[in-house]
């Protein structure tokens, strides 16, 4: 394996009296599906956030290619090639479905206009590769149901040139079928030499996909497992506490 | 989420169960204007008669017409003209407020700044002698600096906009008049004058540059990447950021737009009348936001036209000046606008409840739109 796709080295997070994060280390390899499993406030969603430059750690370094990185901000890090598809999906209500998929990356025109029929016709491909019946790239998103708005918010992740992907809970809202895009979106990914940190409370799913599992629990990473040395009921041990530590 | 093929379909996911066979039926062959689809609300007709701008210019054309059997000199050549020309100075206001509404922000000072900027304006002409050219520019400086002043507590500093811009509303009458000493300013330079008064194609220099900035801002916000990155502030300014957005950037910049048009409006004024007079624009922020919301500039932010403003303004004006010619009592026209103002927030207000699935976002509005409980540790 060569040199890792996104290394997280030392982070630790405090919000207030809750240390979210602590000296966490983390290590996506090239061309690897990485599931980040943990109960509701394991910290998942903070690791998340600061991979993507939303949250900045309070300590620690993130390393990009083999270089220490400042991910100041979500656009810093989506100028890396990381892309997030995040929990609340972060879509514009008001606008189109075309619109959010390529919110602040639109294709222009003359460099100052939106080249509004392309970005239609554009959007309009992303979704045909995830099969998803959105009636039309002009619905506005506030229309649509939580299956709809989910597969925009990953429509947007995959419409950027990106070579990791950090998925948070990306199939919550899905309905089976779709969830079974998404899985072969990410296989799809991956085929395509692209690096993967999924988040996701479905078991199922991760052992689908994964190619490792890490476990957090309490802001710490406790356990990371290729999937084919664990089963399920050693990651529900870890993630419950039931079984303190494991590192493969 | 079950695997049973019967399963009863929840608002949620029933227009998911025929995506195994359907792919996106956008895919190939995309009319320029609406999609095919099972929606027949995104069909051609339906989607002009569905703008927000229809639902001002029916009522628009319903006054007008009302007004005009019951007074045909409602329609003459002179009481259009002098409507509009009246309606200039309010309407480059609204054209910024606009935008900084879509934006999710609004401005009360826009009046005060007006003054301020016009009373700067006059006091260098009248008292220091400059030229036209720099008097001018200073002006709209004045008019810039307060709109980055507003800019930057209330998006930087994380004060509520209503606060700091009734804070300026009073801060920039109350220097207007000490810069005023609480008269008028005059005379003024003929030329100055002459170019708010003179008569040209039939209306005024302010009139036109009104129309001139409402279809530039309107095409800006229809098509530019400053207009797609003001509608995503707006509609949720949080995603803005993630996507890459500096939304805080885009409120300020709008906060000194507006600044900016309202000294413009406060030039323009000084220049029509002649005279600087330190109570002018009072009052003019709640015509500039009841035109807003008329024009269907939606509470919740991230949609509205400025098209829509500029109709909502007319609306308002055509009650104004109708009930005159009705010889109704003036006072009236307050009580009109005040109904207006109520009846099309509250068909915003509707329909946003209808497309959102039934829940009254009012409690988020309110939070919203004062700031209550806005602190930086939310600017994920």
């Amino acid at each position: 394996m060569s040199e890792a796709a996104l290394q997280l080295r030392g982070a630790c997070k405090t919000f207030g009296h809750v240390r979210a994060l602590q000296d966490v280390n983390l290590e996506l390899h090239q061309n690897e599906v990485l599931a980040l499993v943990g109960d509701n406030g394991a910290g998942k969603s903070t690791l998340v956030k600061i991979l993507s430059g939303v949250e900045q750690p309070d300590t620690g370094e993130v390393i990009v290619g083999g270089e220490v990185v400042r991910l100041a901000s979500p656009a810093a890090a989506q100028s890396l090639g990381i892309a997030t598809v995040y929990q609340d999906l972060a879509l514009v209500d008001p606008r189109s479905v075309a619109a959010n998929i390529y919110l602040g990356r639109e294709p222009r025109r003359l460099g100052m206009f939106v080249d509004y029929p392309r970005m239609y016709r554009d959007a309009a491909t992303v979704l045909t590769r995830l099969r998803v019946d959105i009636p039309t790239v002009r619905a506005q998103v506030r229309k649509l149901s939580g299956g709809q708005r989910q597969a925009v918010a990953i429509a947007r992740a995959l419409a950027r040139e990106s070579n990791i992907y950090l998925f948070d809970e990306p199939t919550a809202a899905l309905g089976v079928e779709q969830q079974a895009n998404v899985n072969q979106l990410i296989e799809d990914l991956k085929n395509d030499g692209s690096s993967i940190v999924l988040i996701s409370h479905n078991l199922e799913h991760v052992f689908e996909v994964a190619d490792r599992i890490v476990v957090m629990r309490n802001g710490r990473c406790v356990a990371s497992i290729a999937k084919a040395d664990t089963t399920r009921h050693e990651v529900v041990g870890l993630i419950t506490g039931a079984i303190a530590q494991a590192v493969a | 989420m079950t695997l049973s093929p019967h399963r009863t379909t929840s608002s949620a996911d029933e227009p998911l169960k025929r995506t195994e066979t359907m792919t996106v039926s956008t895919s190939t062959v995309q009319p320029p204007r609406a999609a095919p689809s099972t929606r027949s609300a995104d069909s051609r007709l339906v989607s002009v008669l569905k703008a927000r701008e229809i639902s001002v210019l029916v009522p628009l054309i319903v006054l007008i017409v009302a007004f005009y059997f019951v007074n045909s000199n409602f329609l003459s050549s002179q009481n259009i003209s002098t409507v509009l020309r009246a309606s200039a100075f309010v309407g480059i206001i609204a054209v910024g407020q606009t935008i900084l509404m879509l934006a999710g922000e609004f401005d009360l000072s826009v009046g005060s700044v007006a003054a301020l900027s016009g009373t700067v304006c006059a006091y260098g002409l009248h008292d220091w002698h400059w030229s036209i050219l720099p008097a001018v520019l200073v002006g709209l400086l004045v008019g810039a600096v307060a709109g980055l002043i507003n800019g930057l507590l209330t998006v930087k500093v994380g004060i509520a906009a209503l606060i700091v811009t009734l804070g300026m509303l009073y801060a920039a009458r109350g220097l207007t008049l000490v810069i005023s000493k609480g008269v008028a300013i005059y005379p003024l330079p003929t030329s100055f004058g002459n170019f708010g008064q003179d008569r040209i194609l039939g209306t005024s220099w302010p009139f036109i540059i009104f129309v001139v900035l409402a279809l530039a801002a309107d095409f800006v916000i229809r098509q530019s990447l400053i207009g797609s990155k003001v509608l995503a502030t707006g509609g949720n300014a949080q995603a803005a950021r993630r996507a890459g957005i500096n939304s805080d950037r885009v409120k300020i910049a709008c906060f000194v737009f507006v600044g900016v048009l309202s000294g413009l409006a406060g030039i323009l004024l000084v220049s029509s009348i002649g005279t600087a007079d330190p109570t002018m624009g009072t009052g003019y922020e709640l015509q500039v936001i009841a035109a807003v919301f008329v024009g269907g500039v939606s509470l919740f932010g991230g949609t509205g036209t400025v098209l829509g403003t500029v109709l909502g303004l007319l609306v308002i004006q055509a009650i104004n000046s109708g009930l005159v010619f009705l010889e109704v009592d003036i006072n009236w026209t307050n009580v009109a606008v005040g109904v207006l103002l109520v009846i099309a927030v509250s068909v915003d207000v509707i329909r946003d409840r209808q497309e959102s699935g039934g829940k009254l976002r009012l409690r988020a509005l309110i939070l919203r739109r004062t700031g209550i409980g806005r602190s930086k540790s939310m600017a994920g």
